[in-house]
Parts: C-alpha cells; sequence; structure tokens
C-alpha cells in the first residue's frame, strides 16, 4: 500500500491542491470495522458521531479510524442500500466492530425532493431512484440507454444504434404533448430528425440544468425521476414533463486516497437487418420482373439502356463499363470493348455469367457488390476512467477523467468524448460549507451527416450498383441524394466538436441551528462547431451541386443561473418536524449561431474557408457564398418558490411547495404564473395499533399540484417576420400570427399511492395512481384556409395522462453465500384528449378527414385530434387479398375503381399479384373514405425486469424491458417490395420467399406482386398516402405491412467477478473486479422489421441499434 | 476566510434585490423580427413587397393547375404528375387546399393595412408603387384561385390574430369584379407617378403599368367566356392590350431568345418569375430535363438537354402526341427545335424532349432556373386576337394571329376565316407558340365554354369523364370554414 503510495505521488500533488489538512483536539482514538450481515467487509460506509460534525467512512476493506470526543458517543453507520444503524460507545472502547443488515430496496435513502432532502420515508412524492448497479454495466457512453425499463413510468425510445445517439426524448408518465414520439426515423448530426413536439424532462445535474446525454455514467452517484406534481411543481414553468435529478460522485471527509482504474472494452455487431438478396438472385428477379409486368414502365430503356442496375447497354470505348453505376453488363459487349483477357480478370475477382432470364442465348455478365457486408462492421469501443477521492475532516474531493471511443457499426461512424469532472467540498467551519463543481467535456463525434439519404435510402441500394470503379476509386453511387458511403468517406471531411464547461459553486451557512442559507451560481458554457469540407471529386463523375464546399457552422450557449435558498428545520416538542424553504432563482440563457458556407474551393488543404467571395464562371461573376447568416437569442426566467415539510413523529406526513414563475417570452399581461402543490402520507406501518407481523413498512400517500411548460419563442407571442428573396432583392414576409394571449400551459398532477415492504422490507412494493391533466396545452391550433396561416400557437385544449405503476422489488432468495435480488416494474398509460377549442365539430375534432363509419354506416371525420379521443392512431387500406389471376382481377376492374393508384396505373388497371383493396363503404371506388383505423402508434404498457443473482464474488445480471400495445408500419419492407419511386432499391429474400404472389395462380399470398416504381407507375400495392396515415414517405399505409410491435428485449447479461482479497495481498491493488457483459441480446416479438422500439408508428429502417459484447476490468489502489 | 464567506453572502444577496425589477424579463430580440418592430417605418413596406413575390413566383411554377390537366404532357422515364393529369378529381382525390393562395393575399392585406398609417410625405412615389403593385399581386392571387375554383371567398381583410372571419364563397362573377377593382386602382397609381411613362417596366420580374394591363386583359377574356362578362369584357381585354402596346415590348426575331434570353433583357416579355438557381433552384422545368442514363446510347444525345443527374433532371414528362400535332402543318416550324427535340436510339426514335425550357448549363450540371415567363408579346397579340375573333372581327384578329406566325416563318394565315374556324386556329396558335409555358388548361377553358371546343373530346384523358373543370376543395378547407360549400359537380 505504502509504495503504491509513492507511485501515484503525482496525483496527491494534484489532489493536496485542494485539501486543507488540519489537526484533531483533545479526543480518544477509535478504529473499527464494518461488514454486512454475511460477514463481508462494507466500503463507504458513512460513519458519523452523533450531534458533533465528526465524520469518516469505511475503506475498501472494511475498516475506519476516528477521533470521537472523549465522553460517551453515540456513532452512526450509514449507508446506501443498508439499515442505518446507531452504536454507543464508552469511553473504554477503542475497536468495534459492526455488522449492517441489508434493506431490500432503496426505501431507507435519501431522497432529493426540490430544493430539500428527505427519508425514503418521509416521502410524499412520486420519486423512482435509480438502482446505481444499473450505471454500472452501461455499454454506452450514453447514460440515457440505461434508463431503459428501469423505471416505471419512463419511456426511453431508443430508435438509433448510431454511437452517441440519444432517443428522441425521455417520456415521463405520456409526456404532456400530442406528438410525444414525434414522426421522424432516426437523427441526423446526432439530433432527431422529424417532427416532435415533445420537450424532455427537465435534466439537473449537481444543480444545474443540463443535457444529460453526454453525462459520464461512470461519475453518476445517484439518479431519481420526479413525476408527480409533489416533487415537480417546485420547478414550475419547467417541471412539467416530469425532473430527472442527477447527482454526481463526490469525495468523502476524512477518507484515505483511492485511486480507481477502470477499462472497457467493447465490440459492437449489426444485429436486425433486412435479408437482401444477392447479386444473382436479384438480377433474375430484377429482369423478370420488368419484362413481364403490366405497369407501364420504360422496358426497353430499363431492360436495354441501363436504366437500372439490373438493366445492360452498349458500351462502345474502354474504360466506359469500368466506372459506370451498373455492374450489369452484356459479356460479349464486354469482350469486344475491352477484350477477353479484361474480362477474364473480372471473372477472375469474382465477376460472374448468367443466361439473361428474359433472352435466352445472351450472356450477362455481373457482380455483387457486398455492399452490407463492407458497410457493416464490428465497431470497437474503448472507454478508459481514471478517479481519485478522498478527504480530511475539512475537505474532500473527488476527481476524474474519462475517454470514450465507440466506433459504430456502419462505417464511420464514431463517437469520442473527454471528460473531466472535480467535486470539491470545504468546510472551514462548523457552520459553513462550501461546494465547487468544475466539469469539462469534448465530444468529437462522427454521425452519418445525411441520415436518410446515407442510410435509409443509401444503404438499400441493389447488389448490383458498382461501389468501386476499376481504378479503385468510389463510385459517386446511384444519386448525390443515394450515395456511396464509400464516396462520402473518401471525398467529404467532417469536423464536429462540442466544447463544453459547467461550473457551479454553492454555499451553506447555517446561520442558527437549524437556518441554513444556501446560495448558488452556476454558468453553463457550450461551444459547437461543425466543420465540412468536400473536396474535389473526379472530374468524370457526376459533380455534387456545389463543388469543393465548406461550411462552418456555430452555435455557442451561455447559461447562468443562481438560487437563493433560505431553510428553517425545527421541531416543536419530539414529534413535529418542520422544515420550512424559501428562495429565488433566475436564469438567463443566450446563444449565439454563425453560419457560413463557400464553394468552388481551390485546393484540398485548407479545411476552412479561403475562397475569394466570388469567382468567374464561363464569363459571368458567380458569388462562391453558399451560407451566411447570424443569430443571437436570449431569454430569461426569475423566480420565487417556497418549499415546506412536516412530520408528526414520522407517521403523518405533509408537505407543500409553491413556486411563482416569470417568463420573457410571454406577453407582458401573462408572464407570470403561480404552481402550488400539496401532499400528505400516512405511515400507517408506524402506529402502535399496526399489529400485522409481515408487513413491516405501510405508507399512504396522496398528492396534488400544478406544474408548467413554457417552450414558446418569442414570435409566438408577438408573431415573426423572415427575411426571403426575390430577383436577387431582400424581401421580408410576415411568418407567423402573433397570439398575444398565449398563457402558460400547467399541467396538474393527483397521484395516489401504497407503499408496502414486508419481512423487514426484503420485498418492497410501490403502486403509483395518476392522473395528469395538461391545460391550455400549447400547440398549433387549425385557422380556416382564407387565413394567411393554416395554424397558430394557442392553448390548445387539455389533455389528459392517466396510469397506474407498479414496482416490484424483492431479495428473493437469500442462502448463505447466495442471493436473488429482483425488481419488476410495470407502468400503465392513457393519453386522451379531453378538451379542445369550440369549432363546430363533433368532439371539436381538429385535422380530420372524412372516412366511412362501417358501424354507424355513414361518413364521419375521423382522426386528428378529437376530445375523448386517444391521439394517434393508424389508419390504413384494408387488404382482403392478392388477386390470384388477371380473370380474377379483370372482373374486380369492372366493377371497382382504384382512384389511389398511380395515374399511370389507374390506367392500366389491376392484374394479377395486385392487392385487392376492401372498397369498405361499396360505392365503387377506392378512395381516401375506404381507411380503416388500425390502431395506435404509441405503446400502453412498459416495463422491465432487473435480476441480479450473487454469490460470494460473483454477480450476475439479467435485465429485460418490454412494450406492449404499439402498432408499426414496416415502411422498409414496404418500399423494398414496391421500390417506391425507385429502380434501384435491393430486394429483401421476402420477395422470393413463401407469403408473396410470385406467379399466376398463387393462392392466398401475403404480399403483393414484387414491382419497380410502384408509386410512380404501378397500383401503388404499397404506399397510397393515407390522409390520416403517419403521412410520412417512409411509412406505408397498407393493413398487411402494419404489425404489432409488442416485445421482450434482452436487453443486458452482464457478469462480474470480485478477485477475493487474499489474491490481491500481493499486489498494490485493494481491490480488483472484473466483468463481461452482452447488451441488446435480442428481441421475443411477432414483428419483422428492423426495430419493435418503434413508437413513431413508422419504421423506416436507419441505424438499427447495435448487439454489445464488452468486457472489462474496475482495479483500485 | 470569513471574509470570503461574507463577499459570497453579500452577493447572493445583491442579486436579489436586482431580482426585484420587473424589467429584469424585458428582453429585445436581436435576431427576430416580430410585430413589435415591424412597419414601424416608412422604409419596411417596400421589403414587404418583394417578400410577396415570392408568392406570386410559386404560383407561377405551380403547373398541376394551369397544364397538367391540358392535352400537353404525356410520361417519358419517371412519372411525377398528380391525379389531376388522370382526371381522377374528387373531395377526397386531389382535392385543393388553397391555403397557400390566401396566404398571399392575406400578406397583399396586411400590407394594405399597415400602410394606412404612413404618409410616405416625402416620398409620394414610392407609396403609389408599392400600393399599385400589391393590388396588382392581390389581383393575380384572386384571378389564379378563381380559373382554379370558380367562385371564392373575398377574403380582403387583414388577419392580425386568432380571430378569421369566416366567409362563404362570393360567386366567381364578384370576383372578377373585385380583381378589376383592384387592377382600375394599381393602373391609376401606377399612372399617379411623377413623370409618368408606360414605357417604364422598373423590373419585369415585378409587376408594371404594361404588366398589370396585361393582366387586365387576360381577366378580361376570362371573364368573358368564362364568367359571362359579355362583348364588354372583350372590349375592354383589347382596351387594355392597347395600352400594353404603347409599353415598347417587341417580338424577339429568333425564337429561341424567348426562353433563352433572361427576362431583365427580354424586349419580348412584360412579365416573369425570377429563377436562379442560387437564390431558388429548380422550376417545373425540372421535370421535363431528360437524365442521362435515361438517354445513354441516343444517336443524338448532343442536342438532348439532358441533366447528370435525376435531381437535376427528372425525365418524367414529354410533349404529347397530340401537341406535336399541332405543328404538322407547318414541319418547318421554327418554333419546333425549341419546343422539342426526339430522341433518337439505333432502335428508333423515342421520347419527345420537352426543349422549352432547357436550362442553364453550370459547370457541374444543367439546372432548370430559366424564368417563367407570365405575360409576353406574342402571347398578348394571340390574346388580342382571341378577343377580336370573339367579337366576329376576324380581319382583325387575323392580323394579329399573323404577327405570332410570321416569326415562326409560317407565313400569313389563309386558311377559312369563318368565326369558328379562326377562333380554333387561335387556339391551336397558342398551343404551338406558348407550349409548356403554363398557360394551356386555361385555354382550353376559356374556348370550351365558349363553345370552340369541347374539352371532354379533345382532351385524352378527359375522354369518358365528367370531371368538372373547376377543382375540389379538400376536407381541411371545408372542416374549418363551416360557410363553405363543395364545388359544383363534387
Amino acid at each position: 500500500m505504502k509504495s503504491s503510495k509513492t507511485r501515484v505521488r503525482w496525483l496527491l500533488l494534484v489532489a493536496t491542491f485542494f485539501l486543507t489538512l488540519s489537526s484533531f483536539g483533545q479526543t480518544i482514538f477509535l478504529s473499527g470495522k464494518v461488514v454486512d450481515s454475511s460477514g463481508k467487509a462494507l466500503e463507504g460506509v458513512s460513519v458519523l458521531v452523533k450531534g458533533h460534525k465528526k465524520a469518516t467512512a469505511t475503506d475498501a476493506t472494511g475498516a475506519f479510524n476516528l477521533t470521537i470526543p472523549a465522553g460517551r458517543a453515540t456513532l452512526v453507520f450509514s449507508a446506501v442500500g443498508y439499515a442505518s444503524k446507531e452504536v454507543a460507545i464508552t469511553a473504554e472502547q477503542h475497536t468495534v466492530t459492526i455488522a449492517l443488515n441489508r434493506s431490500a430496496d432503496a426505501m431507507q435513502d435519501v431522497i432529493i425532493v426540490g430544493y430539500m432532502q428527505q427519508s425514503r420515508k418521509n416521502v410524499t412524492a412520486a420519486v423512482s431512484r435509480l438502482d446505481m448497479a444499473e450505471m454500472k454495466d452501461v455499454t454506452s457512453p450514453n447514460p440515457v440507454l440505461a434508463l431503459q425499463g428501469k423505471l416505471p413510468g419512463v419511456s426511453v425510445p431508443v430508435s438509433s444504434g448510431q454511437p452517441g445517439a440519444s432517443p428522441v426524448n425521455i417520456i415521463i408518465r405520456g409526456g404532456t404533448r400530442l406528438n410525444v414520439y414525434g414522426t421522424g426515423i432516426g437523427n441526423s448530426g446526432g439530433n432527431a430528425i422529424g417532427s416532435s413536439n415533445a420537450t424532455s424532462p427537465l435534466v439537473i445535474v449537481d444543480g444545474v440544468f443540463r443535457p444529460m446525454a453526454d453525462v459520464n455514467p461512470y461519475n453518476i452517484e445517484s439518479l431519481q425521476v420526479m413525476k408527480d406534481a409533489a416533487a415537480t411543481a417546485i420547478y414550475g414553468s419547467q417541471g412539467a414533463n416530469g425532473v430527472i435529478v442527477v447527482k454526481t460522485k463526490g469525495g468523502r471527509y476524512n477518507k484515505r486516497m483511492t485511486l480507481t482504474l477502470n477499462h472497457r472494452t467493447t465490440w459492437e455487431t449489426a444485429s436486425r437487418s433486412l435479408d437482401y438478396m444477392n447479386a444473382e438472385q436479384y438480377l433474375r428477379l430484377a429482369r423478370t420482373t420488368v419484362f413481364n409486368t403490366h405497369d407501364a414502365l420504360n422496358k426497353d430503356n430499363l431492360l436495354n439502356n441501363g436504366g437500372f442496375s439490373a438493366g445492360t447497354r452498349i458500351y462502345t470505348s474502354p474504360g466506359q463499363y469500368g466506372k459506370d453505376i451498373n455492374l450489369t453488363a452484356l459479356y460479349d459487349n464486354i469482350v469486344a470493348v475491352e477484350g477477353i483477357d479484361y474480362v477474364n480478370n473480372l471473372l477472375k475477382k469474382g465477376w460472374k455469367t448468367m443466361d439473361d432470364p428474359v433472352n435466352p442465348g445472351t450472356k450477362l455478365l455481373y457482380a455483387d457488390n457486398h455492399y452490407q457486408d463492407l458497410l457493416w462492421n464490428t465497431g470497437l469501443t474503448n472507454n478508459e476512467n481514471l478517479s481519485i477521492d478522498g478527504g480530511s475532516d475539512k475537505a474532500s474531493y473527488f476527481l476524474s477523467a474519462n475517454y470514450a471511443n465507440q466506433a459504430g457499426t456502419f462505417v464511420g461512424t464514431n463517437y469520442k468524448r473527454y471528460d473531466v469532472l472535480g467535486n470539491f467540498s470545504y468546510r472551514p467551519t462548523e457552520n459553513f460549507k462550501l461546494d465547487v463543481m468544475a466539469n469539462y467535456q469534448n465530444i468529437l463525434p462522427n454521425y452519418v451527416a445525411g441520415f436518410v439519404n446515407e442510410l435509409i435510402r443509401g444503404t438499400r441500394i441493389t447488389p448490383l450498383i458498382r461501389i468501386f470503379k476499376d481504378n479503385g476509386d468510389p463510385t459517386v453511387g446511384e444519386l448525390w441524394s443515394v450515395v456511396n458511403r464509400f464516396h462520402t468517406l473518401k471525398y467529404d471531411q467532417t469536423h464536429v466538436s462540442t466544447e463544453r464547461f459547467v461550473s457551479r459553486v454553492a454555499g451553506d451557512w447555517t446561520i442558527a441551528k437549524g437556518l441554513h442559507f444556501r446560495p448558488s451560481v452556476s454558468y453553463y458554457a457550450q461551444d459547437y462547431t461543425y466543420l465540412f469540407m468536400r473536396k474535389g471529386t473526379p472530374a468524370d463523375e457526376v459533380q455534387p451541386s456545389t463543388q469543393r464546399q465548406k461550411n462552418e457552422n456555430i452555435n455557442n450557449t451561455r447559461k447562468m443561473m443562481t438560487d437563493q435558498i433560505l431553510q428553517y428545520d425545527f421541531n416543536i416538542g419530539d414529534d413535529h418536524h418542520f422544515s420550512v424553504l424559501g428562495g429565488f432563482n433566475y436564469t438567463r440563457t443566450t446563444g449565439n449561431t454563425v453560419s457560413i458556407g463557400s464553394q468552388r474551393a481551390t485546393n484540398d488543404y485548407i479545411y476552412t474557408i479561403n475562397e475569394p467571395p466570388t469567382t468567374n464562371v464561363n464569363g459571368t461573376v458567380m458569388s462562391n457564398v453558399t451560407d451566411f447568416g447570424t443569430t443571437l437569442s436570449e431569454d430569461r426566467m426569475a423566480s420565487y418558490f417556497g418549499q415546506m415539510t412536516y412530520d408528526y413523529d414520522g407517521r403523518y406526513l405533509f408537505s407543500s411547495s409553491l413556486r411563482y414563475d416569470g417568463y420573457s417570452d410571454f406577453a407582458p399581461d401573462n408572464k407570470y404564473a403561480l404552481f402550488p402543490s400539496v401532499a400528505a402520507g400516512w405511515n400507517v406501518a408506524r402506529e402502535k395499533f399496526w399489529h400485522v407481523q409481515p408487513v413491516s413498512t405501510l405508507k399512504l400517500r396522496a398528492s396534488w399540484g400544478q406544474a408548467g411548460l413554457s417552450t414558446l419563442s418569442i414570435t409566438d407571442t408577438y408573431g415573426g417576420y423572415s427575411a426571403t428573396q426575390y430577383a436577387l432583392g431582400s424581401g421580408i414576409l410576415r411568418s407567423s400570427l402573433p397570439n398575444p394571449n398565449l398563457k402558460w400551459e400547467t399541467t396538474e398532477t393527483m397521484d395516489l399511492a401504497t407503499e408496502i415492504g414486508l419481512f423487514n422490507d426484503r420485498i418492497n412494493l410501490v403502486v403509483d395512481y395518476y392522473n395528469k391533466v395538461t391545460k391550455d396545452m400549447l400547440a398549433s391550433k387549425p385557422l380556416p384556409s382564407e387565413a394567411p396561416f393554416s395554424s397558430i400557437t394557442y392553448n390548445n385544449g387539455n389533455l389528459r395522462n392517466r396510469g397506474v405503476e407498479v414496482e416490484l422489488g424483492a431479495e428473493v432468495i437469500r442462502a448463505g453465500a447466495f442471493a436473488w435480488k429482483s425488481n419488476f416494474s410495470f407502468a400503465f398509460n392513457r393519453t386522451v384528449i379531453t378538451k379542445l377549442p369550440s369549432n363546430g365539430h363533433p368532439k371539436n375534432r381538429q385535422n380530420g378527414q372524412v372516412v366511412w363509419d362501417p358501424g354507424s354506416k355513414q361518413n364521419i371525420e375521423q382522426g386528428g385530434y378529437a376530445e375523448g379521443e386517444r391521439p394517434f392512431g393508424i389508419w390504413a387500406f384494408k387488404v382482403l387479398g392478392v388477386f390470384s389471376t388477371d380473370a380474377e382481377a379483370a372482373a374486380w376492374n369492372a366493377k371497382i375503381k382504384d382512384n389511389l393508384a398511380s395515374p399511370s396505373g389507374i390506367t392500366v388497371g389491376k392484374h394479377a399479384g395486385d392487392y385487392i383493396f376492401a372498397d369498405v363503404n361499396g360505392d365503387g371506388v377506392i378512395d381516401q373514405k375506404d381507411q380503416v383505423f388500425m390502431g395506435y402508434r404509441t405503446p400502453s404498457i412498459l416495463g422491465g425486469w432487473q435480476n441480479t443473482f450473487t454469490y460470494k464474488g460473483i454477480s450476475l445480471r439479467v435485465t429485460m424491458d418490454y412494450a406492449l400495445g404499439h402498432l408499426i408500419s414496416n415502411g422498409a419492407l414496404a418500399r423494398s417490395l414496391g421500390q417506391g419511386r425507385a429502380f434501384n432499391e435491393g430486394a429483401p429474400k421476402t420477395a422470393l420467399g413463401p407469403d408473396i404472389w410470385q406467379k399466376e395462380g398463387d393462392v392466398g399470398k401475403k404480399y403483393a406482386r414484387f414491382s419497380f416504381a410502384d408509386y410512380d407507375f404501378g397500383q401503388r400495392n404499397y404506399l397510397r398516402n393515407a390522409s390520416l396515415g403517419t403521412n410520412y414517405s417512409y411509412s406505408s399505409d397498407v393493413s398487411t405491412m402494419i404489425q404489432k410491435g409488442d416485445f421482450l428485449a434482452f436487453r443486458e447479461i452482464s457478469i462480474g467477478y470480485d478477485v477475493p482479497k487474499e489474491l490481491l495481498r500481493r499486489t498494490h491493488f485493494t481491490g480488483l473486479n472484473v466483468f463481461a457483459s452482452v447488451n441488446n441480446l435480442g428481441y421475443i416479438t411477432g414483428y419483422q422489421g428492423f426495430n419493435p422500439e418503434t413508437y413513431t408508428g413508422v419504421d423506416g429502417g436507419g441505424y438499427p441499434r447495435p448487439r454489445q459484447y464488452s468486457l472489462g476490468a474496475t482495479l483500485k489502489f | 476566510m470569513q471574509k470570503l464567506v461574507y463577499i459570497f453572502f453579500l452577493s447572493g444577496a445583491l442579486s436579489m434585490l436586482a431580482a426585484g425589477c420587473k424589467k429584469m424579463l424585458n428582453v429585445t430580440p436581436k435576431s427576430s423580427i416580430t410585430d413589435q418592430n415591424y412597419f414601424t417605418s416608412e422604409g419596411d413596406f417596400d421589403p414587404y413587397v418583394t417578400g410577396i413575390y415570392t408568392s406570386m413566383r410559386s404560383l407561377a411554377n405551380n403547373i398541376t393547375y394551369g397544364t397538367e390537366r391540358s392535352e400537353e404532357l404525356i410520361p417519358a422515364l419517371n412519372s411525377r404528375f398528380s391525379t389531376a393529369w388522370a382526371q381522377i378529381l374528387s373531395p377526397s382525390t386531389g382535392a385543393l387546399d388553397y391555403n397557400a393562395w390566401y396566404k398571399a393575399i392575406g400578406n397583399c392585406n396586411l400590407l394594405l393595412y399597415r400602410i394606412q398609417g404612413f404618409s410616405f410625405s416625402d416620398a409620394p412615389d414610392t407609396k403609389a408603387r408599392i400600393l399599385a403593385e400589391t393590388y396588382s399581386l392581390r389581383a393575380y392571387f384572386f384571378f389564379h384561385l378563381t380559373r382554379i375554383i370558380g367562385d371564392a371567398p373575398l377574403m380582403l381583410q387583414a388577419v392580425v390574430n386568432d380571430n378569421v372571419p369566416l366567409l362563404a364563397r362570393s360567386p366567381a362573377a364578384d370576383v372578377i369584379k373585385q380583381i378589376n377593382s383592384d387592377l382600375d386602382s394599381a393602373i391609376l397609381l401606377f399612372r399617379s407617378v411623377k413623370n409618368f411613362s408606360p414605357k417604364t417596366y422598373p423590373s419585369k420580374y415585378r409587376f408594371a403599368y404594361g404588366s398589370a394591363q396585361a393582366l387586365k386583359a387576360d381577366v378580361a377574356l376570362w371573364s368573358a367566356k368564362v364568367v359571362g362578362g359579355g362583348d364588354a369584357a372583350l372590349n375592354d381585354a383589347i382596351m387594355a392590350i392597347n395600352e400594353v402596346q404603347t409599353t415598347g415590348l417587341s417580338l424577339n426575331q429568333n425564337f429561341k431568345n424567348v426562353t433563352g434570353i433572361r427576362a431583365a433583357g427580354n424586349p419580348e416579355v412584360a412579365l416573369a418569375a425570377f429563377y436562379l438557381r442560387d437564390e431558388t433552384g429548380a422550376n417545373y422545368g425540372l421535370n421535363a430535363l431528360p437524365y442521362k442514363t435515361g438517354v445513354q446510347g441516343a444517336l443524338n444525345i448532343d442536342s438532348l438537354p439532358y441533366c447528370a443527374t435525376t435531381s437535376n433532371g427528372q425525365g418524367a414528362y414529354q410533349i404529347s402526341t397530340l401537341s406535336r400535332g399541332l405543328f404538322n402543318a407547318n414541319p418547318n416550324d421554327k418554333r419546333i427545335p425549341f419546343t422539342w427535340v426526339t430522341e433518337r436510339q439505333a432502335s428508333g426514335p423515342k421520347i419527345s424532349w420537352i426543349t422549352k425550357y432547357p436550362g442553364t448549363i453550370y459547370t457541374d450540371d444543367r439546372v432548370s432556373d430559366n424564368d417563367i415567363i407570365m405575360y409576353r408579346l406574342a402571347d398578348i397579340y394571340l390574346m388580342k386576337a382571341e378577343a377580336f375573333a370573339a367579337l366576329s372581327n376576324t380581319d382583325s384578329a387575323i392580323a394579329y394571329l399573323n404577327l405570332v406566325r410570321e416569326r415562326a416563318g409560317n407565313g400569313d394565315y389563309t386558311g377559312a376565316t369563318d368565326k369558328l374556324t379562326v377562333e380554333k386556329e387561335i387556339l391551336d396558335e397558342r398551343g404551338r407558340e406558348l407550349f409548356f409555358e403554363n398557360k394551356r388548361w386555361y385555354d382550353l377553358v376559356r374556348f370550351h365554354k365558349e363553345g370552340v371546343i369541347d374539352v371532354y373530346q379533345y382532351v385524352p384523358n378527359l375522354a369518358g369523364k365528367t370531371t368538372p373543370l373547376f377543382w375540389p376543395l379538400n376536407s381541411t378547407v371545408l372542416a374549418n370554414n363551416s360557410k363553405l360549400t363543395q364545388t359544383d359537380g363534387y
């Protein structure tokens, strides 16, 4: 131990800078050891001398040393997860061994409620706390992913496997907005694309409002989610979506320095994907499909003029084929143009030949690009953590440094983060404490820039598109908008960097006994820089619309926040305990963006913009500026708040809070709002009359309160005008209507709960029922079409989320050294719109569409938003089957007209293999009135199940989570089978499978014929533009493509081993833990597309979540 | 140490005091313009008119209403037609949400409302010009709309909050009346400026005296034939065109220059919608230009207006055989090469690509960014011919028809001179001269309503159908205004 200290002396030097050592008074020296019920040493148990400020913590061997005042003293031992214990020490005692008993759940813990801390037993609010074991095994650098399925009522929809990517949102108890999950399909630059009008819960990390995604999970000491108004009302206008409070690790007073090293290596592999055909299968299918189709395609162009990747063309000069986009060619033609040696060489490299299926006797030459295999790789992640912590009796410190480098499964994607955190606490006098937190981060990701183009469209090309030219250079790909990933990697340079500095200074001044003044100031600075450079691309290629393009975007954010809090804790008599608190908060957020772009660079060496402002092109002076603009933004918030708690003997609990918030973006009359809450609880089991033996805890609690949401921009209140250009002149146009009457959106939550502990709290059950009504929801209200805007931001009605949450924790088995702890969560939520502004429609429906109602046998408005209805249904065109024969189709054509087929498809009519759509209203026409309701996009039940098995030093964890009740449109499969508007999408093996119509006479098939340009020329078998559909072009609104998304995900299996102390005795280490884990093993689900965790109704493909295998070790000195 | 503590708390207390100020929440927006600070000076109006022209441009670029239902286009390699092309229109298929039109009209209304408080005492001509352009624009928007849906709500009030009056559809005749009133105001205002000269076109991309008169003539022809304006309206058209003829426009001698020379320097153009790649991207010509992989191997590939990529040329439209047929009488018509070119493959002739708007060739690719011509002299001559013919003055009609024929190298018209034949000839001449200029459907409607043709027989996709000539309103429009009724026939 001593020599290891020598080795890390340089680290000590750093640490001592923050340390102030002070001497002890005239006292007794006491040493001791703390163990658990099985006799295992407990580290980090806090040891406190009751009534004094003396405290220490146990080290890795469970030992502690403490000087206690002469005479009789009482020591209080407490540790997370254990019941605290008070032990009286007599003056004669010099050594002591204490055994602590485990509490099965976190019910004994200290919980942060608003600006106060309370013991869990006395809390009257709905607060879920994440077991820190869950943070230990985060294989992703993003801690948000670790929340999935672990906290009841907290939904974490992860739709992308891009390294560092976050879910669109964290949604607590259904959120407070209509469209919380949005309509997007993935993300770009790490940000969600597609509209979601949800806002994230307020995240407070060490007292600072900031995003959670980039927080180093390793530094997190506690994480809790506040769900009801009793806990969120105190955050007023920002609390409506719930509040997540994260506390990072700090040092401990009177603790020897510990150095902890942690390493983790993770391998990521692609999990679910569409099974594409190989070149040979595809070539055969594509050529015969085009040859035989009734669709009015330009067949000759496709088949014989290289109009698609399975088409041939006549090459006339050498070198042409070697860089042509299509790999398909006529064997004889290439031999004639390039010579037999060239062709033989190709055949040696893997090229193949085939007899043309539509023109027997002609030999086709082709190759498989193996694009999928090139794109998806094993990503390697390295994550290193180093931390030092310790403290004297006046100061404590925690310093950590983290380096994470995560490579994604999609080639060229990466997330790199450097993070340094320091938490320092200084206690110069008995009545004053100063906490300083400083965190620096630098995040350097390489995301897929064009998510739709490169991932959604770009990865689905056929196996017959050339990826590399004969000279080894990558081709552009089918198009610049369906670009070859390897072309991007070769010619595009993107440098993205986010630098973040977060600091906070907080004081705690004990003015008198129980009276605290706690001021704090925090400053949050974030600088985002995006640099892009596209090198010159070979002149014989298709050129991008802007050549040698460069961009620089800068987005700087600053947030200053101060809190001034006065708190008074006092007792009246022995049993009346009061805490009263009052405070003030002021927040100012400013932002500055700069974006510039240029083209026609003179060279490929300078990354920054270095061009002359104009260039002479063909005699015309052209501007090289492609982007040019800056913005400044500012908003301010000022709030006063008060909070109080009272308990009588820990039996009767009462608390309340009040916040008065002002926000700069509201109109003067509506700037301020008041948010109150009250809550009460009854610890029944603490009553004298309670003698029900196995029930150790029984608490009933109820709360009511309001919180708000202030996601407004100044132009919503005052109207906006924006710049436009016409005929090279600058113009201005109004861009939004003002609504000076806008007021706060208020979410009123009522929560009723029972907390039950059985067998000395070995089994814990918490059941919450909540009713959450969002009033004056800030949303856009449709206006008559004669208005200058189709909608206006409006306090648009009320929304209700009602549900039940169950949290069950138990130590199922405790047999000697073996233990099985289990935690199960279940949440049911139902969102209903309860009120909308009166507009004369039944149920005041907004954005509805007229659809035939088979029940009432009339046309009625459905969809959109309506009072009493759950929003976000899915409607689709109902498939009755697939025409087996042309004769069958002809008979149908004579009776029914499909107005939704493509214009040229309408002329052609239905044939064998096309879908038979239901004419629901029997009017002889298939149109929008024939949409039928399928179900809902969002799940109604979410939950998870975590298990930890421990045996001596070995621990095994198995976690699962599930969601039920949502439907997903398998847009990716639909587009591949119908090819949308394209001719060059790869075909899934489904197109040759048993479920698809392939030839005249096929009966009872699920899928309509495979076709090209189904949307442009065909019957729109797969994409129909349902007016009540998801309205997303990568989704399908055909009933056969819509499936239930119910799933059970096997999220994590991990095993850890604490190397026994005896084995480490000869080393310098005080602890060694090795671990291995597998994340995202798979699903049990009936859903066949990419991602059953899709809550937007659209599974368009994209970046699937990877399966992660990881190995690592934690070493302590 | 104690000192430090006090400083710390003192600063805290100070900031609490500061918090007492109500001003704390007042933020002056630095990067957004709001109702609080716009329209507070006379200089705010000119940029606003400039802004409104972007709506004119997007309507001029929309060929769903002006072209798709006519006989002009058939699919080429791709298909980019809406159901209007297939003439399948119903309240749930291809129905119209006219909010874009009312957005444009609303911007005019807002300007006319806000300008009331400003005297422009130092620059009365500026005010006159701003008002004149705004009235002209509002007239254009209403005219564009009434040609699509007939009866239309007359929204003339500036909407400044969520309070939107619910209007019923006014009869088309009232809409025409309002358009004429706006145009008369505009013409009067254009004339009112100091040293007025009709030859002044400050910009060919904005309304001026000549283009307001051209619009007036167009409205009058529509009014006469579709809305029952009678001979009075035809005479109005002739009078307005007489005025246009005083504004110094002249025909390009070479038909190539009609779209080949940008409107700013084009002597024939009275009004065009400005297009330039860097400002706007491509116009509707995008769909007509072929892409390279679609035409490779063509023997005459060098004369095809192909683009390197499908993002610049979608290869979706070609000229119909019917439209090409209009040129059969004069196979040497000089307009043909600048109207279409037929791709010749080894296997024979293939697609007839439209060359009217060939775009501009940039270093990377060809981009369809020609100005979209809204009124040009040849069009105006043919309008005059049409008015004379409708008034049975076929001699004058033929005189103006001949002005257009002459440039095309076809010599004077020698056919029958009866009214019906001449009118049919004028319609055909418009089909040749103005092919793909986004006017054909309105031409067909006018001549159909007059009885010169039966559009249900003339347009192949309309054959056997009863689809009304006006568009239906979609469910969003009807849902948000209970006073509206569906277009007749749906």
